[in-house]
């Protein structure tokens, strides 16, 4: 196998994992998006401050990085169920509540500015060695190299996605969140309790954030601007995936980092972060397209079935 | 003064004329040079909010990506300063046609389509705003990634020599920007916008052309807000992509509109006002960032408080007055 094939492979697979971590973020924003109508940007802070609160009980009180979630699991849990309260209460429309969420992102920002500093605060010298030597894979007589922590954002985000995904299909709440988005006021009417649903998907996605922070802890270093520069892909990967689709969510999420990682191996690496917005925008462009291609099927498969 | 808004457009225009004036006499009196700052930064702040108000508060359509179009205005400016000895007032209309032109071919596009609205529309501005950060950091002639010291090249011009000159630009400025601004919200332009907000096929059905309405409204906001990118391009000195396109504009634009209500074209000046001078007071209270955190717990309670801002607050203390008034 030639050099050139293995640095490819090697850019694919971290842009893979790497869209594992951003399809693990995507989760509880496109569940919010999609079910309960809020583009909740307040989730990418969440996402951050549950990193940052990871990182203060593991070099504060020396806990083991997966023994925190069990703190930062239940904090944001009822921190996504009171914002949405929030939305519940003043009746907020969609426009309202986007709003609202911008504000508390702002907020949020300054908040872990305030209180963890505005430098860069990393974790690596306080982690294991475990979660820091890179794994070799072999690969003919060269090997591949994987880091520890993306193989837990890939298990972590695989597990999330297909219980979401199965909870959604299987359960009575999955259905009934389903039906809701449909039409809440005739879920309504057919027994739907609309409130408690809603209170719990919001804390459920919310709690998703503290698993995702306690992987951007551990791969990378915190700063308070960092939810900012996440907006871009998660959002993308959200719209491409199909909103209320966790799974469409993280498939989007990989093929846009690998996208991304292969862009900057052959062109100039400053133009990738235009790449995920131009595939974007020739999804945008190519849905008419293929609406009209779809229905012309459909409606020539129909004419043969009448004759 | 509880008549002063109920008054009819022109005589609304005439009231904006005369502010210009009140504001340009204003620049003989300002003790020193902090003045005169301040002043033309929330002249800026104010220009930005009406302009985005102008086209997003009326229709509906929550834009992302003002900060672009002020951002492009600004390194217009720059590159024409760097390229030519054209004076400051050239510039200052490159700038205008650069913020709208592009506003035009992005409305022309965005708008052919039904399904580019609501939340859609909000982060295709939000992407625009992404793609030109890495358009621009990424052609030399504009920027490059090394920023352009523009002091240096305005050199002795009119413009740069005083803070106060700023100031009778963005006064100038903001003249225009209010006048367009009320024409947007009085004349049939403005109720077409309006009927777009309240349900658009419904606007569409009784005959109103939404979507010439929109793509001209969406010009002119980005027009101005390029033109006032113009000014702030010699009163940064030194444009770097980053402060430049900061998200955190657009942002700021959107809590002042909310917050001084979007059913009135002087509720974006309120808000402005509002928030800058929030936040100069609360920077002498410690660092800039509990500032931002006041800000937007201001924003949040507003929201909560008052669903259509301080001029729907206005609008209702007065129709209660009105009420009270009528059966004693």
């Amino acid at each position: 196998m030639s050099g050139d094939t293995l640095a490819l492979l090697q850019t694919l697979l971290n842009g893979a994992l790497l869209g594992c971590l951003f399809g693990l973020i995507a989760l509880g924003l496109t569940m919010k998006w999609g079910h309960l109508g809020v583009p909740d940007f307040f989730h990418l802070s969440l996402t951050l401050f549950s990193g940052y609160l990871t990182y203060t009980l593991v070099t504060g009180l020396l806990m083991n990085p997966f023994l925190t979630l069990l703190i930062t699991v239940p904090a944001m849990f009822v921190i996504g169920v009171l914002t949405q309260w929030l939305f519940f209460t003043i009746k907020a429309s969609a426009f309202t509540s986007l709003l609202l969420t911008f504000a508390l992102f702002i907020v949020a920002e300054s908040v872990m500015s305030v209180i963890w500093s505005p430098d860069m605060l990393s974790m690596r010298s306080w982690l294991d060695s475990s979660f820091t030597t890179a794994i070799r894979i072999p690969v003919g007589d060269k090997s591949l190299s994987v880091l520890p922590v993306d193989v837990m954002a890939l298990v972590l985000a695989l597990v999330l996605v297909l219980a979401t995904w199965w909870m959604l299909k299987h359960t009575r709440w999955g259905r009934a969140l389903q039906a809701m988005r449909q039409d809440a006021q005739i879920a309504e009417v057919l027994g739907v309790r609309i409130l408690p649903i809603t209170l719990i998907v919001s804390g459920l996605a919310a709690a998703t954030a503290a698993v995702a922070g306690m992987v951007v802890v551990v791969r990378m270093p915190l700063t308070p601007g960092l939810a900012m520069n996440w907006i871009g892909v998660v959002i993308v990967a959200t719209l491409l995936g199909g909103l209320g689709r966790p799974l469409g969510a993280l498939i989007a999420a990989i093929v846009l980092m690998m996208v991304q990682n292969a862009w900057s191996l052959w062109f100039p690496p400053q133009w990738s972060p235009a790449v995920a917005f131009g595939l974007l925008f020739i999804y945008l462009a190519l849905t008419p397209i293929i609406r009209i291609v779809r229905e012309r099927v459909e409606l020539r498969r129909n004419r043969e079935q009448a004759v | 003064m509880n008549k002063l808004f109920d008054l009819s457009t022109r005589r609304q225009l005439l009231l904006v004329v005369a502010s210009t004036g009140a504001l340009l006499l204003l620049a003989f009196a300002f003790p020193n040079n902090y003045v005169a700052t301040f002043a033309f930064q929330l002249l800026t702040w104010i220009i930005l909010a009406m302009s985005w108000s102008l086209f997003s508060g009326n229709s509906g359509y929550a834009s992302f990506g003002h900060g672009v179009f002020f951002g492009l205005g600004t390194y217009a400016t720059a590159a024409v300063f760097r390229f030519t000895d054209l004076p400051f007032g050239v510039a200052l209309v490159i700038a205008g046609l650069t913020g709208g032109v592009l506003a035009l071919l992005v409305g022309l596009a965005v708008f052919s389509s039904a399904r580019f609205a609501g939340d859609l529309f909000g982060l295709i501005t939000l992407a625009l705003a992404f793609i030109v950060i890495t358009i621009v950091s990424n052609v030399p002639w504009l920027d490059g990634g090394s920023g352009v010291f523009v002091r240096e090249l305005v050199g002795d011009a009119w413009i740069g020599r005083s803070a106060t000159n700023l100031y009778i630009v963005g006064a100038l400025l903001a003249g225009l920007t209010a006048i367009v601004a009320v024409l947007a919200w009085k004349t049939r332009w403005g109720a077409a916008l309006q009927a777009i907000r309240e349900d658009e096929n419904v606007a569409e059905s009784l005959g109103v052309a939404t979507y010439r309405h929109k793509v001209l409204a969406f010009a002119a906001s980005g027009t101005l807000a390029g033109l006032i990118g113009a000014p702030q391009a010699v009163f940064l000195g030194y444009i770097e992509v980053h402060s430049v396109f900061a998200l955190n504009i657009p942002l700021f634009v959107l809590m002042m509109v909310i917050l001084g209500g979007i059913g009135h074209w002087w509720g974006a000046v309120i808000g402005a006002i509002v928030v800058v001078v929030l936040r100069e007071a609360l920077l002498g209270l410690g660092s800039a960032d509990i500032a931002q955190i006041v800000v937007g717990i201001a924003l949040i309670a507003v929201i909560i408080a008052m669903p259509h801002g301080i001029a729907g607050y206005i609008e209702k203390l007065r129709a209660r007055k009105r009420v009270q008034e009528v059966s004693p």
